[in-house]
């Protein structure tokens, strides 16, 4: 340096200098700094005060700049980019183990984060497809059984006649439809729809015929999905553009757009579309005000905001209440938001928020395991980096090659990320609990994310190790003895703990998923599900009348060999969709004002309550054949009975403004949506009285229902003409299915888990191996005065033990920190359960041990010759 | 191709073809601030205008003082500067609205 002690400069000023010369490139900073120091000191020898100096020198720091962008400029010619990348193609070329490790590691962290934001982004972000002006819709729900429950027919068309014309409204409802004839029937997932559905909506038809939009109420026609139409054309147009629905031919419509699976994103995609007038029950379910069973989507015209289309919905909402508030609600919901109900939408971005976050973190943990292989490549790469600085390269120079030689394994590591998310979006949707009714394959912005995000990643994880590469002292680095090879080891030694930290993080998580749905999976759910199998029914057009069928369902099912028990229900315990009745207490204190109560409601038979083993009176009087009694009985859950009638000496009827049912037992709390959270009053009615066709049959076996399925389709055979078997298997699995929102956090979350652990593993086996590489020359000195081999082993096994205790440590401190939030997923169970940290303690361990294995005996096989001689 | 060169570069330049050598010498002839005149300096010399030189030691060793980094225009420096006085004396000449 050149601040000689006869300068009259003035220090601060030479000071100035020296700082600003650490911008200015290697090869051109002595000079540079000796041609400012003269003209300081020229300036100096002239009388400038010590602030004139000062002054003088910001021009030295402007000077620094030009040349650090003069430089940069020079760096990053076309030239020299190639003869980069012809560099970085040979380095790949000489040493593929790693360049293959560093693709590996890229695409499988990019992988996993771009097949969840698939996900993400078809379920959140964007909108269903096929619909025209997605800004101007909305949902609207009414507060029943949740905050945002159905509509019934009347009280949706009160409400659509009271708001037009500032809102349109167009209602829809899910069921099923026999397709064909009793020889090739098939029950279908269908929604059935207003008149208006696709106007309301802007679902541009494909082929239409004008026969829709139609009259709800005036005869049928069908509009078929994309991918129905697909199937059946032949037979379709064959059959002279007809379908035969419920054993009506019906012409076909219309096709919906490719893509287009209605408005709900969580339910199963309907195959085809129907007015509301094709319900097999229309008659009674489109003019019964207490039976909800209707989504109800609006579009407000162009003109009208928002604001004032919800104010509008509110005014009729609670003009109507005043008559109907037992079947319409006190309250109703607008929302802009399509896809979920408000409710399903929070649970789902809760549930996607926590998967993104693991993504980021298996993201981070790549992050590090580039960071280290790149750290280690920069250590290897010293000595080189310091005879092209010493031979005049700039600095630009060499961190454009770092970053040249990252770009190329990143946007490999990108390619490949992307054709692994196209296998892995298949694996997720199969995953699901449920069908999605959306497309995710990745589109465009997935790939857009698939190949930027390994690229930032790798920009990133270039930059360090190549700034470390600046530094590079040609006597440090051909001594071995340098400072920067010990931080640089350092580095990567942190590097790693983070990494594993991180997966212990992730391996926690997924294992308090999973002991979460272990844990609820034996929640008593009020009933018993063990040996039950569930047979999913749909009654054929023509089928005999009910009572018949019912009774005909009993004596096959009875008849087969094992069979205890047989019970019918027209809805499933513990499913998400139920329907509810509100009722109130009829008693003599009945008060027209009062709130009534909405409860879960299923029509079972008396072999439902003996399927299931629910505790009912032995004397109970449960009818069998259609009564025309003024008073049904019915049976409440506990929870029900306090909130029904506050005081014991009430009576026990209850009446819904249009039945009077009389209370005939009560049975213990059952749950019906979910096997957590709160569990809703239910109440049961006799089938008989309904006179329905049970949906399901529950079938009680001596044993596990594990080969039941063919006997039970061989006994219900001859009933083909009245009902056709839609699924049959054990009922105790679907009620673990019904925690949907734990069950895809933990599918998907311990695949995740396992994608980093995998990360980490190798990025332990990465270190280690550097490890041992480097310490060829000891290792053999010791081994040449008598060290045992299997003392050498277990060394290098227990160092990286010592890596990863601290890094657990972490790991467990993270979920600890995290605990609140993951708890509402997790099912209530935390990081105190004796369990799941110490087996994910022990598999870390496990990962330790099995990476550092072939190392460590590497280590114990040098040859102490040939080390010592190297 | 000729280069273009800005006022405060020409006067740079000025300064050079009239003998200063040496970056502070530039600075007090033409008045400007070391914040233009070395990062010009350094830009010029960059694209070919200006050659700098280091003195030998033995003057520097003898007046007790750093050694100095001299620059003279190159014969493209110079051109840009005949081109710029070029530019400027026509700018100079050119009738002003006062005089219309």
């Amino acid at each position: 340096m050149m601040s000689a002690p006869f300068s009259p400069t003035d220090p601060w000023a030479s000071r100035l200098v020296r700082l600003a010369s650490s911008i200015v490139p290697v090869d051109r900073r002595r000079e540079w700094i000796e041609q400012w120091h003269a003209e300081l000191w020229a300036l100096a020898t002239g009388g400038a005060s010590a602030w004139s100096q000062r002054r003088f020198v910001v021009g030295a720091v402007i000077d620094a700049t030009v040349e650090v962008v003069h430089g940069w400029r020079e760096g990053w010619s076309l030239s020299g980019f190639i003869a980069d990348c012809r560099q970085s193609l040979r380095r790949m070329r000489r040493e593929p183990a790693a360049s293959i490790t560093a693709i590996v590691v890229a695409a499988a962290g990019a992988a996993a984060a771009t097949s969840l934001f698939a996900l993400f982004d078809a379920a959140l972000l964007r909108t269903p497809p096929g619909i025209a002006r997605p800004a101007e819709l909305l949902q609207v729900g009414r507060d029943g059984a949740d905050k945002f429950d159905n509509f019934s027919y009347p009280n949706f068309r009160d409400l659509a006649d009271g708001v037009a014309p500032q809102v349109a409204l167009a209602a829809y409802g899910t069921g099923t439809a026999v397709v064909g004839s009793a020889a090739d029937a098939q029950a279908v997932d269908v929604q059935f729809a207003t008149g208006n559905f696709f106007d309301v909506t802007g679902v541009a038809l494909q082929q239409p015929t004008g026969r829709w939009p139609i009259d709800e109420h005036g005869p049928a026609a069908v509009v078929v999905s994309d991918r129905y139409w697909r199937e059946h054309s032949s037979t379709i147009e064959a059959n002279g553009h007809t379908v035969l629905i419920d054993g009506n031919v019906t012409p076909v419509a219309g096709i919906a757009p490719a893509g287009f699976a209605g408005l709900s994103i969580g339910a199963p995609p309907p195959v085809m579309w129907l007015p509301l007038s094709a319900n097999e029950r229309a008659t009674f379910v489109n003019a019964e005000r207490g039976w909800s069973w209707l989504s109800v989507v609006g579009r407000r015209a162009p003109d009208v905001s928002f604001e004032v289309a919800k104010s509008a919905i509110d005014t009729t909402h609670a003009r109507l209440a005043r008559n109907y508030r037992n079947t319409i609600g006190e309250t109703v919901t607008v929302t802009k938001d399509l896809g979920f109900r408000p409710a399903d939408r929070q649970e789902a971005s809760r549930i996607f928020a926590l998967l993104m976050g693991g993504a980021c973190l298996v993201l981070l943990v790549a992050a590090a395991n580039l960071t280290g292989l790149q750290l280690a490549r920069g250590m290897a790469d010293q000595r080189a980096s310091a005879i092209r600085v010493s031979l005049g390269a700039s600095r630009a120079r060499l961190v454009r090659a770092a970053l040249v030689d990252q770009m190329w394994l990143s946007a490999l590591g990108g390619l490949a990320a992307w054709v692994l998310a196209q296998w892995m979006t298949t694996a997720i949707r199969n995953m699901l609990p449920y069908d999605m009714a959306v497309e995710f394959a990745p589109g465009a912005r997935t790939l857009v994310f698939a190949l930027v995000v390994p690229t930032l990643l790798g920009a990133l994880v270039a930059v360090v190790p190549s700034l470390r590469a600046l530094r590079p002292d040609l006597a440090n680095v051909t001594h071995r003895s340098s400072r920067t090879t010990t931080s640089s080891a350092r580095g990567a030694t942190v590097l790693l703990v983070a990494e594993l930290a991180l997966s212990t993080a992730l391996l926690i998580g997924a294992g308090l998923l999973l002991r979460g749905l272990a844990v609820t999976a034996r929640v008593n759910p009020g009933f018993d599900a063990g040996n039950v199998s569930i047979i999913a029914l749909r009654r054929q057009p023509g089928a005999r009348p009910a009572a018949e069928v019912r009774a005909a369902l009993l004596t096959q099912l009875q008849a087969v060999a094992g069979t205890q028990s047989v019970g019918l229900a027209t809805r499933l315990p513990i499913a998400q969709s139920q329907s509810t009745r509100s009722l109130f207490a009829a008693d003599a204190a009945y008060d027209p004002d009062a709130r009534p109560l909405a409860l879960v409601t299923n029509s079972v038979d008396r072999g439902f309550f003996d399927a299931l083993r629910i505790a009912v009176p032995a004397d109970l009087r449960w009818p069998t054949t259609p009564m025309r009694e003024a008073d049904w009985p019915f049976i409440v859950t506990t929870n029900a009975v306090s909130r029904l009638w506050p005081t014991s000496t009430d009576t026990r009827l209850v009446s819904n403004g249009q039945v009077r049912l009389r209370l005939a037992a009560t049975v213990a709390d059952v749950r019906t949506r979910s096997l957590s959270g709160a569990i809703p009053p239910a109440m049961f009615v006799p089938i008989a009285l309904t006179d329905d066709v049970p949906s399901f049959v529950f079938v009680r076996t001596g044993r596990a229902p594990t080969d039941a399925a063919v006997a039970f389709r061989a006994a219900l055979a001859p009933l083909s003409s009245d009902v056709i078997v839609r699924d049959i298997g054990p009922y105790e699995p679907m009620l673990v299915a019904s925690l949907s929102e734990t069950v895809v956090a933990a599918r998907l979350g311990v695949p995740l888990a396992a994608v980093a652990m995998m990360l980490a593993a190798i990025g332990l086996y990465s270190a280690m191996s550097r490890r041992v590489a480097g310490r060829r020359r000891e290792i053999g000195v010791r081994l040449a005065l008598g060290a045992q081999p299997a003392r050498i082993a277990r060394a290098e096994v227990a160092a990286a033990i010592r890596l990863s205790l601290p890094s657990m440590a972490i790991g467990i401190a993270l979920i600890v920190v995290a605990s609140p939030v993951l708890s509402r997923v997790t099912l209530g169970i935390t990081w105190r359960d004796p369990l799941v940290v110490p087996l994910s303690a022990a598999v870390v361990l496990g990962a330790t041990l099995v990476a550092a294995f072939v190392p460590a005996r590497r280590a114990s096989r040098i040859d102490p010759l040939t080390a010592c001689r190297e | 191709m000729r280069q273009q060169i800005g006022f405060a570069t020409a006067q740079i330049f000025q300064a050079l073809e009239d003998g200063n050598q040496f970056g502070l010498d530039v600075m007090r002839t033409t008045g400007l601030a070391s914040g233009t005149v070395y990062p010009t300096l350094t830009r010029a010399e960059a694209a070919g205008l200006v050659r700098a030189k280091w003195e030998a030691a033995a003057p520097a060793a003898r007046e007790g003082r750093p050694r100095r980094r001299y620059y003279e225009l190159t014969t493209a420096g110079r051109a840009a500067l005949e081109s710029a006085l070029q530019r400027f004396g026509a700018l100079a000449a050119a009738p002003r609205r006062a005089d219309r």
